[in-house]
């Protein structure tokens, strides 16, 4: 197992955002996380990936104890992320961007350059290298998030909705762009709200409902079962 | 950040240009003390304010109160020398190892501290500094001072004329410029230019944000403590009121602000247009019209904040490179056309 | 038992004052979320106005109150206009070096125009001073005192009672839903800041008959009005009037038991130690709000 959530519980003043979740990704896997909004999904990647830390329960990465390992530790140590809300370092270019992610691997500032080059023509940035990161479009300014994670070289990637807000062609190259990182070995756990996406990427689908852990399995057959229906459909959604 | 390296010789030129031109002011200088004056001010300034942008314009983390390792640097230099007679060259060392300590300590405790609450915080601890070096009189001598005694020699670090001193400014403003460029194209550079953006971020890209913070910290105050001890052996007296001024600490800010923050230039630049007009007015008006040549300052800085809020020198740069761009874009046309 | 009942006194009389300096400082934190580092060469304007009008018409500094207080308002517009407007959005560091430059032309200003001298207001009061109980009361301390109170309750009645208070609670509060609701923040940040320069002004009056005025008499007041405003809690006005109360004796009593001169290292100490355990303020709510 790359990643394993045991029993993790959060809660902030009284309010119960996660209780009691067990979750196992194996290496390789595309793991889909889906669930209403304030379910906890981020909460969720949060708390693995270092930035809070669980009330109970354990967080494992490569079958080692890292509950509340902090966030450039786990970076290190292989676990990559991108954020709900993306964050570039706006007046950086987008360039720089990468670098400072390369950067962790070390070597020369020569060989980081053209490493965090190499990482843009893979996710299709290479154009805008000079650009400043904040002029970025939305769907470019994703991407960037998905290039400074791949530059830490990770076992694992956390992308949180890096669809969202994106046209279809768009959402269609970033499809593509997360196949290509799979296929570099990466294993992938993805929050996602767009659910055909989920249905062609995942091959395992974990859905979240107020905090907890409602069922998983393939994706056809979660979004049959009446627990996940039901608990769409009290938000307001409708399924495929 | 533009760690590219262009070996041409038009960039051997230009270092000769610029070298040609300080060996023209240093023996220009030989001849008008005024002058020298200015140039032992510019050169000591960007040094301090190159070494203040390491924190307060990579990092990003405005600092105020700077003047507190200035002054540490100025007091165990001259204190060491006085007392015990260790030459300043290895006092400006201590002071600097002294102000690493403090800086360790300081940068560690402000370490959660965001925009205003940091400057608040670094400027109570250098009031506090100041009222102690004004207090713990057995030592310091308190508010009265301590004189340094005019021995000129190499070895003291007190030169006869302002030559000597000239260059030892000089050597002081290449060192830290060495320094920050070597930070500035190297990892370092760009850990604390992506902390100064975004500290989440920062820290999902590996980057120990503490850490890098505090590092920076703990540089900028070693330099700026040097800066304090070159300081002290030329003005050759010593007191709590100027060793821990505001007015240096906002100075410091100030030209590194007004040339461009967290620019490897901007401090040289700020501190070059800067000091002379300072220095004109306070002799000008010094005696007429008190506080006039500090109040231009205060202008000049609100007006920087106000028109170019990147500094002067990114400013003119990216004029000139916009100017380029587009005459480049006319040839391409123009070649496209044909 | 007497001694530490008078050095309360003089302590909680003289926080009366710094809690007036610092409810300025807060209010335009809370509402604009500048922190404004030349609030004390503010303070330092207002007692020389209250000199000039005392020197140059013979009024008394109580009485010029109506006079300062409308002059602070506009001058608190006219900066609010000219430097803080356009930086309303700039990056914090933009900001602190825009005030910070401010602070520096004000004091420096007012050394060209009025030399370094220290000048006071003499009154028939100024050291007039009430014994109950064997307790003395110094009299411009005890009107101060008095002032800062009426000052809270004033401006407190202000923001929750009239439009304009309301409007500028609501701003400091959620400054986006505030303008989706018709508020005209520009004019509420014009306001605010002049309002908060007013207490200042009020500040500045009563604090004239009691002390000096010298230019660069801001610093020592604002790096104190610093204090109490990160003791009380940016940002919220009760927490400042407290907090400046909580000063005023702390000073009293480090001035007593150590020696005057680490009164300054005793705040500051404490400073350092709130900014670094708890920066939202003792008696704080996180955030801004008023």
């Amino acid at each position: 197992m790359i990643l394993e959530a045991i029993g993790v519980s959060k809660s902030f003043l009284g309010l119960q955002a996660l209780s009691n979740v067990d979750i196992q990704i194996a290496e390789g896997e595309i793991v889909g996380l889906i669930g209403p909004n304030g379910a906890g999904k981020t909460t969720l990647f949060n708390v693995i990936s270092g930035y809070l830390k669980p009330t109970t329960g354990d967080v494992l990465f490569a079958g080692d104890k890292v509950t509340g390992t902090r966030p450039h530790r786990m970076a290190h140590m292989g676990m990559a992320r991108t954020f709900q809300i993306v964050k570039p370092l706006a007046n950086m270019t987008v360039l720089e961007n990468v670098m400072v992610a390369q950067f962790m691997k070390g070597g020369r500032t020569k060989e980081v350059r053209e490493l965090a080059e190499h990482v843009l023509q893979q996710v299709g940035l290479y154009e805008q290298r000079n650009q400043t990161a904040g002029t970025l479009t939305l769907a470019g300014r994703k991407r960037l998030e998905v290039a400074r994670a791949l530059a830490i070289k990770p076992r694992l990637i956390l992308l949180d909705e890096v669809m969202a807000g994106l046209n279809a062609t768009e959402v269609q190259q970033t499809i593509d762009l997360i196949h290509l990182v799979h296929k570099q070995g990466i294993t992938i756990f993805i929050i996602e709200h767009i659910m055909h996406v989920i249905m062609s990427l995942s091959h395992r689908v974990i859905i979240l409902n107020q905090g907890e852990k409602l069922c998983e399995g393939r994706p056809e057959e979660v979004i049959n079962d009446q627990r996940v229906i039901d608990a769409y459909l009290g938000e307001g959604f409708s399924l495929a | 950040m533009d760690g590219k390296k262009t070996k041409s010789p038009k960039f051997l030129i230009k270092y000769l240009v610029v070298a040609g031109a300080v060996c023209f002011a240093i023996a220009y200088g030989n001849t008008n003390a005024f002058f020298a004056h200015n140039l032992v001010l510019i050169f000591l300034y960007m040094g301090l304010s190159q070494a203040w942008n390491i924190i307060g314009g990579y990092a990003g983390q405005l600092s105020l109160g700077h003047v507190a390792f200035f002054g540490i640097g100025s007091y165990t230099s001259t204190l060491l020398y006085l007392n015990y007679g260790i030459t300043p060259w290895i006092g400006a060392l201590v002071g600097a190892a002294l102000a690493a300590v403090v800086a360790y300590g300081l940068g560690w405790a402000t370490l959660r501290l965001k925009g205003a609450y940091f400057t608040l915080a670094t400027i109570a601890f250098a009031e506090v500094l100041r009222i102690l070096a004004t207090n713990f009189s057995g030592i310091t001598k308190g508010a009265q001072g301590v004189g340094i005694p005019f021995r000129p020699e190499l070895g003291n670090m007190i030169f006869r004329g302002k030559t000597g001193y000239v260059i030892l400014a000089l050597g002081f403003a290449v060192i830290v410029y060495l320094v920050c460029r070597y930070m500035d194209r190297t990892r370092l550079g760009y850990y604390l230019a992506a902390i100064r953006e975004d500290e989440t971020t920062s820290a999902s890209m590996g980057i120990n944000v503490a850490n890098n913070k505090v590092l920076a910290m703990v540089l900028s105050a070693v330099f700026t403590a040097i800066g304090g001890t070159v300081y002290a052996q030329y003005i050759l007296f010593i007191e709590p009121a100027s060793e821990f001024s505001y007015s240096v600490s906002l100075n410091m800010a100030l030209f590194a602000i007004f040339g461009g923050l967290g620019s490897l230039y901007g401090p040289i630049v700020g501190a070059a247009i800067l000091i002379p007009i300072q220095e004109y007015l306070r002799v000008t008006f010094g005696g007429s019209l008190p506080g006039l040549h500090l109040a231009m300052f205060g202008l000049v800085l609100i007006i920087t904040v106000l028109l170019m809020p990147k500094g002067v020198f990114p400013t003119i740069q990216g004029f000139v490179q916009g100017r380029i761009a587009r005459s480049q874009k006319k040839k391409l046309r123009g070649e496209g056309s044909q | 038992m007497q001694l530490i009942i008078q050095i309360a006194i003089s302590g909680l009389l003289m926080g009366g004052i710094y809690s007036m300096v610092s409810m300025g400082l807060s209010l335009i934190y809370g509402v604009t979320g500048i922190v404004n580092f030349a609030h004390g060469e503010f303070l330092m304007v207002a007692m020389f106005l209250t000199w000039g009008l005392n020197s140059l018409l013979g009024l008394d500094p109580y009485i010029s109150v109506i006079l300062v207080v409308p002059l602070m308002f506009l001058i608190g517009m006219l900066v609010e206009k000219t430097v803080i407007e356009p930086i309303i959005k700039a990056p914090h560091s933009m900001q602190i070096m825009a005030t910070a430059g401010l602070s520096t032309v004000l004091a420096n200003g007012a050394l060209m125009l009025m030399s370094a001298n220290y000048r006071s207001v003499i009154t028939g009061y100024s050291s007039k001073t009430l014994n109950m109980a064997g307790i003395m009361f110094n009299v411009p301390k005890l009107v101060g005192f008095f002032a800062a109170v009426a000052l809270t309750v004033l401006l407190a009645l202000f923001l929750k009672r009239t439009y304009t208070g309301r409007a500028i609670t609501a701003t400091a509060q959620d400054m986006k839903a505030a303008q989706l609701m018709g508020i005209n923040i520009k004019r509420i940040y014009l306001i605010a800041f002049g309002l908060g320069t007013a207490c200042v002004g009020v500040a500045g009056v009563v604090l004239m008959p009691m002390y000096y005025v010298f230019p660069s008499l801001g610093t020592y007041f604002c790096t104190t009005a610093f204090v109490i405003v990160v003791l009380g809690g940016m940002g919220n006005i009760y927490g400042a009037f407290v907090g400046g109360l909580v000063i005023g004796m702390v000073e009293a009593f480090s001035g007593y038991l150590l020696a005057p001169v680490y009164k300054e290292v005793v705040y500051f100490v404490i400073f350092i130690i709130i900014l670094i355990v708890k920066p939202s303020g003792i008696l704080g709510r996180s955030g801004r709000a008023a």
